[in-house]
């Protein structure tokens, strides 16, 4: 990264988003340590749960931050990976198997609707398992308890395509032409977008792009569905 | 007992504050700006805890809708929020919203914000008298 993109407004704009972002899950922690120290505060039964929570928090800041270092230094041209095969329905129910804790906490359910076949595409194993990871994570945060989010590999003609798909409230038109619009951007300025800065999307959308990928959104009959589109592989690897 | 809206969309924030406020007070909770008008229009709350990041309506355009309201504007509202206000909204301007006390989610702790709305309600009930 230049001096020059250091010092634009879209680079510090991007700066302070990210930072705002990241107050969340530690604004978390920081609240639910502070009542567990105050022994009236919180009740013995729910004293295990608070420390889960925070100990989920803490593991997506870290994401959170892991996600925007690679984000930045593949902008830079500092990080280099290999494209190759990797099955991307065995990252699939990686991903799920990890968020299942945060979902449960959420009173949400993570499904998996991975097909027959093990789908490969071309890519780098540990982005494909973070932009998945971002998308999970947005979909999880961004609806209400009891709900499901589907995740479903299905082989297009060149391309898999790994939907997720929540059956909450949805998407307005008008969000949905938004995040079309932005995705991949510059994250937005804090104070313009109604919950978060989209860092998990921005991040997803620039790991997508380097893979040769890339993420949508749309409007299904009932719920919100982001997808992955990546380049199928033909190769064989070794699993 | 008093009326407490509790306006947080950060799911394990606002169960952690619903609880602790519901020892003291009838607390509603809600996720969205949406919610929180509907119910604003079933019942007037006696104070309003309310975070500006918010999905669908944000913080900023709940106050507005608030002052449109009329005695609805009279009610208190604590800030209790991460996000940094816009310039325009200076203390003059949140207190003509009826913002009666700001606590920084970032540094604040919870017995603070349980201290403070206790403290508007009493000086509220005085008034009242």
């Amino acid at each position: 990264m230049s001096v020059n993109q250091i010092e634009s407004p879209e680079y510090m704009q991007s700066l302070v988003a990210a930072a705002h972002e990241l107050k969340t899950p530690l604004t978390i922690i920081t609240h639910l340590a502070a009542a567990l120290e105050d022994e009236a505060l919180v009740e013995r039964r729910d004293r295990q749960v608070s420390l889960q929570r925070i100990q989920l928090s803490a593991e997506r800041t870290l994401r959170l931050i892991h996600g925007l270092t690679t984000t930045y230094r593949l902008d830079g041209n500092q990080l280099s990976f290999d494209l190759q095969p990797v099955n991307v329905s065995q990252i699939c129910e990686e991903v799920a198997h990890e968020m299942v804790p945060f979902a449960a906490m959420q009173d949400q359910r993570v499904e998996l609707s991975l097909g027959q076949k093990q789908q490969l595409v071309v890519g780098d194993r540990e982005l494909v398992h973070s932009v998945l990871f971002n998308l999970l994570d947005n979909a999880i945060r961004h609806t209400p308890p009891q709900t499901t989010v589907n995740i479903a590999v299905r082989r297009r003609t060149d391309t898999v395509r790994i939907c997720l798909h929540d059956d909450g409230p949805g998407l307005r038109p008008s969000d949905i032409t938004k995040l079309q619009h932005r995705l991949g951007k510059q994250i937005q300025p804090i104070i313009t977008r109604s919950s978060g800065s989209g860092l998990g999307l921005y991040i997803a959308q620039t790991l997508a792009r380097a893979m040769g990928g890339r993420i949508g959104v749309g409007q299904v009959e009932r719920g919100a569905d982001f997808h992955l589109d990546l380049l199928h592989s033909r190769q064989l690897t070794f699993l | 007992m008093a009326h407490v809206l509790l306006i947080e969309d950060e799911p394990w924030l606002g169960e952690l504050y619903a609880v602790l406020l519901a020892r003291e007070h009838n607390v509603t909770w809600c996720r969205d700006g949406y919610d929180a008008i509907e119910h604003i229009d079933r019942r007037r709350p006696d104070v309003i805890v309310l975070d500006i990041m918010l999905p669908w309506a944000n913080g900023i355009q709940l106050l507005h809708e608030l002052a449109s309201y009329g005695d609805t504007a009279k009610t208190p509202v604590v800030l209790f929020s991460a996000a940094a206000l816009p310039r325009e909204l200076d203390d003059d301007t949140l207190q003509a919203y009826g913002v009666v006390a700001k606590l920084d989610k970032t540094t604040v702790k919870p017995n603070k914000v349980l201290k403070t709305v206790n403290g508007i309600i009493r000086v509220h009930a005085n008034d009242s008298h």
